[in-house]
This record gives structure tokens, sequence and C-alpha cells, in this order.
């Protein structure tokens, strides 16, 4: 078969193909019985535990250049590994210490600068920030720092927010961590 | 041409002609309550035709992963899962095709699935898995420690709507490459959150799952790069002032950007940040692009553009809200546009902001179904894409 042929040919099977458009009859359905996964494959889990680290889940308020802990939580959050999500606009820096130690940081936008409909920019003083601090290991602290007007406050963990430790005493966030008062 | 060369376009011809396209979604998108599950998956193959489908549907109940840590974790876990598998066999080698599972979900039930299309010739196709939440929500954290028992603490966890199992940068990557979106109850809505679900649903549909609408589009193009969170009660919103109490805080602090929808109205707020939060009436004539619009503030850091009263300032890149003539040009020129495209935003103001007009209708200043991010809104909207797919989005 020479070029000329094959072109044709293929061209012939490309335009002459033979899906139908027109009505299309029920499908014949087939539905397998129920098999039961395990857990320790269940694409879920496999997710959440390769990608989680221990953090401590803190809410803070920023009231200008008054810093106040809300709460505080131990948990697993998912690992972004970013280097910063506030490269543009302000930011606030959330950092895990342990003594003079920074252990951990994350960088979050601040959410002062706001855009309210029919109304114009509006600047807060006053705002809520959360944000997820990795805990390698334990951190006594967080030290929060406001980038727009340099204010920084380290707000002290209460040993309360380690008390899934009393369980857990070989997870490196625990091995070191403050003991709540019984 | 050589005929060498037209052979080789017609192969490539050949081969797009034969390639198999599959889409597949759940509906309800999201439900509290005990309810009927659909999940359909439409396949195509225009050239030789579907000659089945098969949907593999994994379901168990949602927990804290108290099995796997002994955190409660924000992001849930699975366990006692089974898995299905529902074929669909065509006859006469339809172009198009569909095939549907349906389930009823009870409470706290964890729910993902992956649909393969089979065409008559050639190779399969298959959508990345898919995680959603059906019923009510689980409420506590359980743990079995070894020699105490089993131990409970109140918890919430983030209710996937749509969690994208496999990143968009494979399978190796973090949760780093996708924008995490979190939907919050307003405390309006009196602690029902039924009414906030079904609210939600024309939002999330309207903005994640619309091929209509030009307003959309970007969203729903780029799906899988976001994944989509409900979160629980706690989230409040009055004016630009927006707090999150108790367990509505973890989820917040997981997700990257908050849209706090409520049933009061009030002037939409929106952080202009790299991340950040907003609030979206549900019941406007058009929440959707209400979404999106705000989305562009809290989410890519965009400024209104919009005659006189609106936000102008902007932390995207590249901005989209511009102090003078001169930087609205320079960045007009790096865009590929005229410079004669820039124009006032207020030019009543004392110091008027400029902006990119290419003269369509822009979702940063126009409230219809028929805008769309444009120029410098839509470059910006573009590299945050392009940041993900590159393995981080911020």
């Amino acid at each position: 078969m020479n070029r000329i042929q094959v072109l044709l040919v293929s061209f012939a099977i490309w335009l002459g193909g033979c899906a139908s458009t027109g009505p299309v009859a029920p499908p014949k359905v087939t539905t397998s019985a129920p098999v039961p996964v395990d857990a320790q494959v269940d694409i879920v889990n496999v997710s959440v535990i390769a990608t989680s680290v221990s953090a401590i889940i803190v809410s803070v308020l920023i009231d200008d250049r008054k810093i106040t802990l809300e709460q505080a939580t131990l948990a697993r959050v998912p690992d972004r590994k970013r280097a910063s999500r506030a490269k543009e606009g302000e930011a606030v820096t959330f950092e895990g210490m342990r003594g003079n130690e920074v252990v951990s940081s994350i960088t979050v936008a601040d959410q002062a600068i706001n855009a309210e409909e029919q109304k114009g920019l509006v600047r807060l003083v006053k705002r809520s920030l959360q944000a997820a601090v990795p805990a390698p290991r334990a951190i006594d602290a967080i030290r929060v720092t406001v980038h727009s007007n340099g204010a920084s406050e380290t707000l002290r963990l209460s040993p309360e927010v380690y008390k899934l430790c009393e369980y857990a005493k070989n997870e490196p966030v625990c091995r070191d961590a403050p003991r709540p008062q019984r | 041409m050589r005929l060498v060369q037209l052979l080789f376009i017609s192969l490539i011809l050949l081969a797009s002609g034969c390639a198999t396209s599959i889409s597949a979604r759940h509906d309800p998108i999201y439900s509290a309550h005990a309810h009927s599950s659909t999940i359909t998956a439409t396949a195509t193959n225009s050239q030789v035709g579907i000659s089945a489908i098969t949907i593999e549907v994994t379901t168990g109940e949602m927990t804290a992963c108290g099995a796997s840590f002994l955190f409660p974790s924000v992001v849930p876990c699975r366990q006692n899962a089974t898995v299905v598998q529902q074929g669909c066999a065509f006859v006469g080698s339809p172009a198009t095709a569909s095939c549907t599972f349906t389930q009823n979900l009870g409470d706290r039930r964890l729910v993902t699935y992956r649909a393969t299309a089979i065409p008559v010739s050639g190779s399969s196709q298959s959508t990345l898995p898919i995680t959603y939440a059906g019923g009510a929500s689980l409420t506590q954290a359980t743990f079995q420690v070894p020699l105490v028992g089993t131990i409970t603490m109140p918890w919430e966890v983030a209710r996937p709507i749509a969690w994208h199992m496999e990143p968009p940068t494979g399978a190796t990557s973090t949760p780093a490459d996708q924008i995490d979106v979190g939907f919050f109850p307003e405390a309006d809505y009196n602690n029902n959150y039924l009414t906030f679900t079904n609210q939600l649903q024309p939002i999330v549909l309207g903005v994640f799952f619309n091929t209509t609408d030009a307003f959309a589009q970007d969203y729903t193009l780029w799906r899988r790069v976001h994944n989509l969170w409900a979160g629980p009660f706690g989230a409040t919103a009055s004016g630009c002032t927006r707090a999150f109490g108790g367990l509505s805080a973890n989820v917040a602090a997981a997700t990257d950007g908050d849209a706090i929808v409520h049933t009061t109205n009030f002037r939409d707020c929106a952080a202009i940040a790299l991340g950040g939060g907003g609030s979206v009436w549900a019941q406007a004539g058009d929440p959707a692009w209400l979404f999106v619009h705000e989305s562009g503030h809290f989410i890519h850091g965009l400024g209104d553009e919009y005659c006189c009263d609106g936000g102008y300032a902007s932390v995207s890149t590249p901005r989209n809200i511009f102090g003078t003539q001169v930087t609205c040009q320079s960045a007009a020129t790096a865009l590929g546009l005229a410079t004669s495209t820039c124009a006032q935003i207020n030019p009543a103001a004392a110091s008027p902001s400029w902006h990119i007009d290419i003269g369509q209708n822009e979702t940063m200043r126009d409230r219809t179904l028929t805008s769309d991010f444009r120029a410098s809104s839509e470059r910006a909207v573009s590299n945050r894409i392009s940041a993900c797919l590159n393995g981080s989005c911020y």
C-alpha cells in the first residue's frame, strides 16, 4: 500500500466512525456484592495519614496591637508545606515556640483589608484569625507577629491543650509536652 | 505539505476522534440528612462509541481518624467500608452513554467513587476518585486506648462536598496543590443545618458544575484543583466582621478560603487577601455569582472594579487595581493589551483608581451571569491555578 492509500484509509476510518448518535438502549446493569475494604488500604485513610501532621490549631483576636488567644486545640491537619500564602499583601506569622526556640511557623493572610460591597474599603482594627501551627514536637507558646504594625505577642498554651497526650506518650508531640494538672 | 506529514496529521486526527471522555458527579451535592444519593457517570466517544461504564463506589463510616491517631483529625477518615462495582453494558455503540448508581445514605457516611469508560475499541478512561459526605456529621471523636478503653471528646470534622483524592500534581504531592474552600452556615440559620445545605446546593452547582454561564467557567473547568468542604455551626458574619467560634475554628484553620453563607440580607464583605474569608447571601437571586465575586477577593486578592463605592485595592498577581494611569498602562502592556484599555474606575474620587477594561463584562465589576474574570483578573486567577498545578497554590 502506498502512502496515498494509507492516508485515504486513515481518513476513511476517521470519517466513517461507527458510533451511534441515536437513542441509547437501556444498558445491562450489573452490581457486584459489597466487598469489605481493609481500613489500612482505604484511599481516604491512606491519604489522610500520608498528608496530615500534628498541629496546634489556634484562634486569635487581633485588636490593633493587642493580640489574645481565643482557643487552642491539638489535632491532625493537612500538611500544606507552604512557604507562605501571604507573599503579597498584609500577613500574620504564627511561630510555635519551645522555650526560646522556634519549632515551626506558618504565615497566613491578615484579613484587615476588606471590600464591603457598595461601601468601599474597610480596614478592620479588630479581627479574628485562625491558623494551624505545625507541632512536630511539643510547643509551649505561640508567637504571633502582625506584619503591618509590627505588633507581636507570645501566647502561652495551657497544658490542657495536651490532655490527650496522657494516652499518647510516644507521639513526638507528646514526649516532652506540658502535663495538665489533675 | 509532504505526504508523510499529511499521514501524520491524519493519524493524529484519527486518534483524537477516538478519544474517550468521562465525567461523573453525585446528587445531591451535599445533604446532612439521611437521603438517597445518585452518582451519574457520562462517557463520550464520538468515533467508535461506548461499550461499557463502570462505577466503583466505596462507602463507609466517617470518623475523626481515632483508629490512626490519638488526636482527632480535621479531615475525616473512614471505617467499616465496603466497595461495590456497578457495570453498565451498552449495545449499539452509543456515542454518549450514562450509567447511574443510587444508594441510601444514613448518618456519618463517607463515599468515594471513580467511574471508568470503556470504548468499543481503544483504551479506557477513568475519572479521578472523588469523596463526599452524607447524612448527619459526627459530633464526637472516639479513640480506643490500650489498657484504658474508649475515650471520646466533642469534635467536628470538615465534611467533604467534593474532595479530589488524587491531587492535580499526582499521588506524591501534598495538599498544597489544591485550594480548599470551606462553606460555613452563619448563625442566622438558627441551627437549621438542612436549610443551609439546601441553599448551599445551588451555590456549589452554580459555581463548580456550571458549563452554561460565563462567570463560572474558570471554577468549573478547574474544579479538580478545588476541594470543597462544609463546616459546622460556629461562624458569624456581620458587615466585614467575621468570627469562627467553637469547633468551626478548626475547620477554618485548615482551609484556604472560607465563605460564611447567610440568610439575612446585608452587604457582603470579603478580605482582599490570598486566602481569607468572606460572606455570601444565600437568598440573593444569584448566590453562585456572589460567591465567585467574593472569592475573587478572598481567594485571589482581587479588588472591585465597579464605580464608585467598591473596594479599590488588590494583592493579586498581577494586580487588577492600579493607583495611577502609568502603572495600569504598564500592566496592560505586560498582558499584551493596548494602553488605551486603562480606564478610571471612579473618576470623581480625589485619587481615582485605575483598571483594565477590555469592553466585556467583568466579574469584579458587572453583576451578570455573562461576566467572567477578564484581563488582569483573568491572568491573576490563571496564575493561581498554574501555581497549584506547579505544586503550591500559595
